[in-house]
Protein backbone atom coordinates (compact mmCIF):
# COMPACT_ATOMS: atom_id res chain seq x y z
CA UNK A 1 0.00 0.00 0.00
CA UNK A 2 1.40 3.33 -1.23
CA UNK A 3 0.50 6.66 0.59
CA UNK A 4 2.34 10.54 0.27
CA UNK A 5 4.38 9.46 2.74
CA UNK A 6 6.08 6.26 1.18
CA UNK A 7 9.35 7.15 0.73
CA UNK A 8 10.93 7.94 -3.17
CA UNK A 9 12.97 4.69 -3.77
CA UNK A 10 10.48 2.61 -2.20
CA UNK A 11 7.71 4.11 -4.74
CA UNK A 12 10.24 3.95 -7.97
CA UNK A 13 10.51 0.17 -7.04
CA UNK A 14 7.21 -0.76 -6.88
CA UNK A 15 6.49 1.23 -9.80
CA UNK A 16 9.23 -1.07 -11.08
CA UNK A 17 7.33 -3.73 -10.17
CA UNK A 18 4.19 -2.87 -12.08
CA UNK A 19 2.70 -0.39 -8.99
CA UNK A 20 0.49 2.30 -11.14
CA UNK A 21 -0.60 3.97 -7.75
CA UNK A 22 3.13 3.75 -6.57
CA UNK A 23 3.77 5.89 -10.02
CA UNK A 24 1.07 8.48 -9.58
CA UNK A 25 2.33 8.81 -5.99
CA UNK A 26 5.85 9.88 -6.97
CA UNK A 27 3.65 12.48 -9.77
CA UNK A 28 1.49 13.96 -7.48
CA UNK A 29 4.78 14.64 -4.85
CA UNK A 30 6.52 16.11 -7.51
CA UNK A 31 4.19 17.58 -10.41
CA UNK A 32 3.94 21.27 -9.09
CA UNK A 33 8.24 21.76 -8.54
CA UNK A 34 8.83 20.25 -12.03
CA UNK A 35 6.25 21.74 -13.69
CA UNK A 36 7.51 24.85 -12.27
CA UNK A 37 11.27 24.07 -13.15
CA UNK A 38 10.25 23.22 -16.79
CA UNK A 39 8.24 26.94 -16.42
CA UNK A 40 11.33 28.51 -15.18
CA UNK A 41 13.56 27.53 -17.90
CA UNK A 42 10.81 27.75 -20.92
CA UNK A 43 8.88 30.76 -20.12
CA UNK A 44 5.61 29.71 -21.31
CA UNK A 45 3.25 27.56 -19.30
CA UNK A 46 1.81 25.21 -22.27
CA UNK A 47 5.47 23.99 -23.23
CA UNK A 48 6.01 23.58 -19.21
CA UNK A 49 3.63 21.10 -19.19
CA UNK A 50 4.04 19.31 -22.12
CA UNK A 51 7.84 18.87 -21.72
CA UNK A 52 7.31 18.27 -17.46
CA UNK A 53 4.86 15.22 -18.89
CA UNK A 54 7.22 14.29 -21.32
CA UNK A 55 10.11 14.28 -18.30
CA UNK A 56 7.77 11.63 -16.00
CA UNK A 57 7.26 9.77 -19.37
CA UNK A 58 11.16 9.11 -19.80
CA UNK A 59 11.65 8.87 -15.80
CA UNK A 60 8.89 6.47 -16.38
CA UNK A 61 10.13 4.50 -18.74
CA UNK A 62 13.94 4.56 -17.60
CA UNK A 63 13.55 3.55 -13.61
CA UNK A 64 14.53 0.46 -13.99
CA UNK A 65 18.23 2.30 -14.84
CA UNK A 66 17.65 4.83 -11.68
CA UNK A 67 19.98 3.43 -8.58
CA UNK A 68 17.36 3.36 -5.84
CA UNK A 69 20.03 4.25 -3.30
CA UNK A 70 20.25 7.57 -4.65
CA UNK A 71 17.83 10.78 -4.39
CA UNK A 72 15.08 10.51 -6.95
CA UNK A 73 14.73 14.43 -7.59
CA UNK A 74 17.86 15.22 -8.99
CA UNK A 75 17.93 12.84 -11.25
CA UNK A 76 14.43 13.13 -12.51
CA UNK A 77 15.36 16.99 -12.62
CA UNK A 78 18.47 16.67 -14.88
CA UNK A 79 16.12 14.32 -17.57
CA UNK A 80 13.71 17.80 -17.40
CA UNK A 81 16.86 20.14 -17.31
CA UNK A 82 18.36 18.37 -21.02
CA UNK A 83 14.49 18.05 -22.36
CA UNK A 84 14.07 21.53 -21.92
CA UNK A 85 17.44 22.62 -23.37
CA UNK A 86 17.17 20.26 -26.10
CA UNK A 87 13.54 21.68 -26.92
CA UNK A 88 15.16 25.49 -26.83
CA UNK A 89 18.13 24.54 -29.11
CA UNK A 90 15.76 22.96 -31.50
CA UNK A 91 13.43 26.06 -31.34
CA UNK A 92 14.57 27.85 -34.38
CA UNK A 93 12.58 31.22 -33.54
CA UNK A 94 13.12 32.82 -30.36
CA UNK A 95 9.97 32.89 -28.66
CA UNK A 96 9.08 35.23 -25.88
CA UNK A 97 9.26 34.52 -21.92
CA UNK A 98 5.44 34.76 -21.09
CA UNK A 99 4.08 33.86 -17.63
CA UNK A 100 0.94 34.58 -16.49
CA UNK A 101 1.02 32.86 -13.21
CA UNK A 102 2.65 35.91 -11.93
CA UNK A 103 0.79 37.63 -8.83
CA UNK A 104 2.83 40.91 -8.22
CA UNK A 105 1.23 42.19 -4.96
CA UNK A 106 1.20 45.97 -3.67
CA UNK A 107 4.61 47.12 -1.87
CA UNK A 108 4.22 47.51 1.74
CA UNK A 109 5.71 51.22 1.55
CA UNK A 110 6.31 53.22 -1.02
CA UNK A 111 9.29 53.88 -3.21
CA UNK A 112 11.60 56.20 -4.36
CA UNK A 113 11.17 57.45 -8.02
CA UNK A 114 13.96 55.23 -9.29
CA UNK A 115 12.78 52.22 -7.86
CA UNK A 116 11.51 49.12 -9.46
CA UNK A 117 8.48 49.28 -7.52
CA UNK A 118 7.23 52.44 -8.76
CA UNK A 119 4.14 51.94 -10.21
CA UNK A 120 2.79 48.60 -10.11
CA UNK A 121 0.79 48.12 -12.95
CA UNK A 122 -0.52 44.95 -15.25
CA UNK A 123 2.75 46.62 -17.44
CA UNK A 124 5.08 45.30 -14.41
CA UNK A 125 3.87 41.50 -15.76
CA UNK A 126 4.94 42.55 -19.04
CA UNK A 127 8.21 43.99 -18.39
CA UNK A 128 8.93 41.26 -15.74
CA UNK A 129 8.44 38.36 -18.63
CA UNK A 130 10.55 40.51 -21.15
CA UNK A 131 13.38 41.09 -18.92
CA UNK A 132 13.31 37.27 -18.17
CA UNK A 133 13.52 36.75 -21.43
CA UNK A 134 16.54 38.23 -22.05
CA UNK A 135 18.02 36.26 -19.23
CA UNK A 136 19.88 32.37 -20.65
CA UNK A 137 17.47 29.80 -19.45
CA UNK A 138 20.25 28.79 -16.56
CA UNK A 139 19.69 32.05 -15.74
CA UNK A 140 15.94 31.77 -15.66
CA UNK A 141 16.60 28.58 -13.71
CA UNK A 142 18.58 30.41 -10.73
CA UNK A 143 16.39 32.58 -10.73
CA UNK A 144 13.64 30.79 -10.48
CA UNK A 145 15.06 28.33 -7.34
CA UNK A 146 16.12 31.64 -5.94
CA UNK A 147 13.12 33.98 -6.25
CA UNK A 148 9.78 31.73 -6.60
CA UNK A 149 11.04 28.58 -4.50
CA UNK A 150 13.00 30.89 -1.99
CA UNK A 151 16.18 28.50 -1.94
CA UNK A 152 18.95 28.82 -0.50
CA UNK A 153 22.63 29.62 -2.22
CA UNK A 154 23.53 26.41 -1.09
CA UNK A 155 20.31 24.21 -2.16
CA UNK A 156 20.34 25.67 -5.31
CA UNK A 157 24.59 24.53 -5.82
CA UNK A 158 23.00 21.12 -4.72
CA UNK A 159 20.30 20.62 -7.25
CA UNK A 160 21.78 22.36 -9.63
CA UNK A 161 25.24 20.27 -8.93
CA UNK A 162 27.83 23.32 -9.44
CA UNK A 163 29.64 25.37 -6.82
CA UNK A 164 28.10 27.81 -4.71
CA UNK A 165 30.33 30.38 -5.99
CA UNK A 166 28.83 29.62 -9.46
CA UNK A 167 25.56 30.43 -8.42
CA UNK A 168 26.10 33.53 -6.64
CA UNK A 169 28.14 34.58 -9.65
CA UNK A 170 25.38 33.75 -11.88
CA UNK A 171 22.52 35.32 -8.91
CA UNK A 172 24.75 38.20 -9.39
CA UNK A 173 24.51 38.92 -12.91
CA UNK A 174 21.38 38.16 -13.69
CA UNK A 175 19.83 39.94 -11.03
CA UNK A 176 22.27 42.64 -12.40
CA UNK A 177 20.49 42.28 -15.30
CA UNK A 178 17.04 42.43 -13.58
CA UNK A 179 17.25 45.58 -11.91
CA UNK A 180 19.00 47.25 -14.89
CA UNK A 181 16.45 46.46 -16.97
CA UNK A 182 13.71 47.68 -14.52
CA UNK A 183 15.56 51.06 -14.24
CA UNK A 184 15.44 51.52 -18.03
CA UNK A 185 11.87 50.65 -18.51
CA UNK A 186 11.21 53.11 -15.44
CA UNK A 187 12.71 56.15 -16.96
CA UNK B 1 30.76 47.13 -10.40
CA UNK B 2 34.61 46.63 -10.63
CA UNK B 3 35.24 44.73 -7.22
CA UNK B 4 34.89 41.03 -7.82
CA UNK B 5 35.01 40.24 -3.87
CA UNK B 6 32.71 43.03 -3.16
CA UNK B 7 30.41 41.76 -5.83
CA UNK B 8 29.66 38.40 -3.44
CA UNK B 9 29.68 40.57 -0.35
CA UNK B 10 26.86 43.02 -1.94
CA UNK B 11 24.37 39.73 -2.82
CA UNK B 12 25.30 38.30 0.97
CA UNK B 13 24.21 41.68 2.81
CA UNK B 14 21.15 42.42 0.30
CA UNK B 15 20.13 38.60 1.10
CA UNK B 16 20.64 38.90 4.55
CA UNK B 17 23.04 36.26 5.13
CA UNK B 18 26.40 38.34 5.78
CA UNK B 19 27.94 38.15 8.89
CA UNK B 20 28.51 41.11 11.27
CA UNK B 21 32.03 41.06 9.75
CA UNK B 22 30.94 41.07 6.32
CA UNK B 23 28.70 43.73 6.65
CA UNK B 24 30.97 46.07 8.78
CA UNK B 25 33.38 45.71 5.78
CA UNK B 26 30.94 46.29 3.30
CA UNK B 27 29.77 48.99 4.98
CA UNK B 28 33.22 50.76 5.24
CA UNK B 29 33.69 49.73 1.73
CA UNK B 30 30.11 51.70 0.17
CA UNK B 31 31.11 54.97 1.99
CA UNK B 32 34.29 55.54 0.23
CA UNK B 33 32.95 53.89 -3.16
CA UNK B 34 30.21 55.73 -4.98
CA UNK B 35 29.56 53.07 -7.30
CA UNK B 36 28.76 50.37 -5.22
CA UNK B 37 26.69 52.13 -2.68
CA UNK B 38 24.63 53.08 -5.98
CA UNK B 39 24.40 49.45 -6.94
CA UNK B 40 23.56 48.64 -3.77
CA UNK B 41 20.47 50.97 -3.73
CA UNK B 42 19.36 49.69 -6.58
CA UNK B 43 19.84 45.55 -5.33
CA UNK B 44 17.90 46.47 -2.40
CA UNK B 45 14.92 48.09 -4.52
CA UNK B 46 15.03 45.10 -6.46
CA UNK B 47 14.90 42.84 -3.95
CA UNK B 48 11.78 44.55 -2.44
CA UNK B 49 10.21 44.09 -5.97
CA UNK B 50 10.96 40.65 -6.30
CA UNK B 51 9.48 39.80 -2.84
CA UNK B 52 6.13 40.87 -4.04
CA UNK B 53 6.14 38.60 -6.83
CA UNK B 54 4.97 35.26 -6.56
CA UNK B 55 3.50 32.47 -8.84
CA UNK B 56 0.51 30.80 -8.06
CA UNK B 57 0.31 27.85 -7.31
CA UNK B 58 -1.48 24.78 -9.86
CA UNK B 59 -5.16 24.62 -8.84
CA UNK B 60 -6.30 20.90 -7.73
CA UNK B 61 -8.65 20.43 -11.47
CA UNK B 62 -5.24 21.48 -12.74
CA UNK B 63 -3.42 19.26 -10.97
CA UNK B 64 -6.32 16.66 -12.05
CA UNK B 65 -6.15 17.19 -14.99
CA UNK B 66 -2.13 16.63 -15.47
CA UNK B 67 -2.30 13.39 -13.95
CA UNK B 68 -5.33 12.20 -16.60
CA UNK B 69 -3.39 13.81 -19.47
CA UNK B 70 0.11 12.27 -18.22
CA UNK B 71 -1.79 8.66 -17.60
CA UNK B 72 -3.24 8.84 -20.89
CA UNK B 73 -0.01 9.89 -23.15
CA UNK B 74 1.65 6.86 -20.98
CA UNK B 75 -1.39 4.35 -22.48
CA UNK B 76 -0.96 6.02 -25.98
CA UNK B 77 2.85 5.26 -25.70
CA UNK B 78 2.67 1.81 -25.68
CA UNK B 79 -0.10 1.98 -28.61
CA UNK B 80 2.31 4.07 -31.18
CA UNK B 81 4.90 1.10 -30.10
CA UNK B 82 2.83 -1.60 -31.64
CA UNK B 83 1.54 1.10 -34.06
CA UNK B 84 5.11 1.51 -35.36
CA UNK B 85 6.21 -1.51 -34.97
CA UNK B 86 2.86 -2.98 -37.77
CA UNK B 87 3.82 -0.33 -40.03
CA UNK B 88 7.53 -0.55 -40.16
CA UNK B 89 7.03 -4.58 -40.87
CA UNK B 90 4.02 -3.90 -43.45
CA UNK B 91 5.88 -0.99 -45.05
CA UNK B 92 8.67 -3.79 -45.34
CA UNK B 93 7.60 -6.43 -46.38
CA UNK B 94 5.01 -4.40 -48.80
CA UNK B 95 7.88 -2.54 -50.00
CA UNK B 96 10.35 -5.91 -51.03
CA UNK B 97 7.53 -7.68 -52.95
CA UNK B 98 7.06 -4.31 -54.78
CA UNK B 99 10.49 -4.11 -55.58
CA UNK B 100 10.77 -8.08 -56.86
CA UNK B 101 7.93 -7.35 -58.88
CA UNK B 102 9.35 -4.72 -60.65
CA UNK B 103 12.69 -6.10 -60.77
CA UNK B 104 11.40 -9.61 -62.16
CA UNK B 105 8.78 -7.84 -64.58
CA UNK B 106 10.16 -8.99 -68.63
CA UNK B 107 8.02 -5.77 -69.55
CA UNK B 108 9.47 -3.41 -67.83
CA UNK B 109 12.96 -1.68 -69.59
CA UNK B 110 16.92 -2.14 -68.45
CA UNK B 111 16.75 1.66 -68.05
CA UNK B 112 14.06 1.79 -65.66
CA UNK B 113 15.16 -1.00 -63.47
CA UNK B 114 18.56 0.49 -62.99
CA UNK B 115 17.16 4.53 -62.53
CA UNK B 116 15.10 2.70 -59.76
CA UNK B 117 17.64 0.50 -58.00
CA UNK B 118 19.62 4.19 -58.59
CA UNK B 119 16.85 5.85 -56.69
CA UNK B 120 16.86 3.18 -54.06
CA UNK B 121 20.20 2.97 -53.59
CA UNK B 122 20.67 7.00 -52.93
CA UNK B 123 17.78 6.91 -50.12
CA UNK B 124 19.70 4.24 -48.86
CA UNK B 125 22.39 5.86 -48.43
CA UNK B 126 21.04 9.10 -47.29
CA UNK B 127 19.23 7.55 -44.77
CA UNK B 128 22.14 5.67 -43.39
CA UNK B 129 23.90 9.45 -43.69
CA UNK B 130 21.18 10.93 -41.84
CA UNK B 131 20.67 7.71 -38.59
CA UNK B 132 24.69 8.36 -38.79
CA UNK B 133 24.55 12.14 -37.80
CA UNK B 134 21.20 11.82 -35.28
CA UNK B 135 23.71 8.77 -33.60
CA UNK B 136 27.26 11.43 -33.82
CA UNK B 137 25.14 14.50 -32.68
CA UNK B 138 23.73 12.26 -29.38
CA UNK B 139 26.99 11.05 -28.58
CA UNK B 140 28.90 14.48 -28.87
CA UNK B 141 25.97 17.05 -27.55
CA UNK B 142 27.33 18.89 -24.92
CA UNK B 143 24.10 17.53 -22.69
CA UNK B 144 25.21 13.99 -23.20
CA UNK B 145 26.93 13.81 -19.95
CA UNK B 146 23.83 14.74 -18.19
CA UNK B 147 20.97 12.73 -20.38
CA UNK B 148 22.08 9.24 -19.51
CA UNK B 149 18.53 8.02 -20.94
Amino acid sequence: MVDMNTPDAKAVSLTIAGDKEAFAVIVARYTERIYRMALYILGNEQDAMDLSQDAFIRAYRNLKRFDVSRPFFPWFATILRNLCYNFLRRRKRKQTYNIEDFQIAEPSSPSSPSSPCAGIAVETKIVLNRALSELSPQAREIIGKFYFEQLSYAEIATELDIPIGTVMSRLYYARKHLKDRFIREAR
Amino acid sequence: MKHEHYKHLLLRVVDGVATAEEREEFTAHIRSCEECHREYGEFKNLEEFMSAVKLKDLSEDARSAYWHSLYNRLERGIGWIFLSLGAILLLGFGGFMLIREFITDPTVSVILKIGVCVLLAGFVVLLVSVLKERLFVRKYDKYSKEVKL
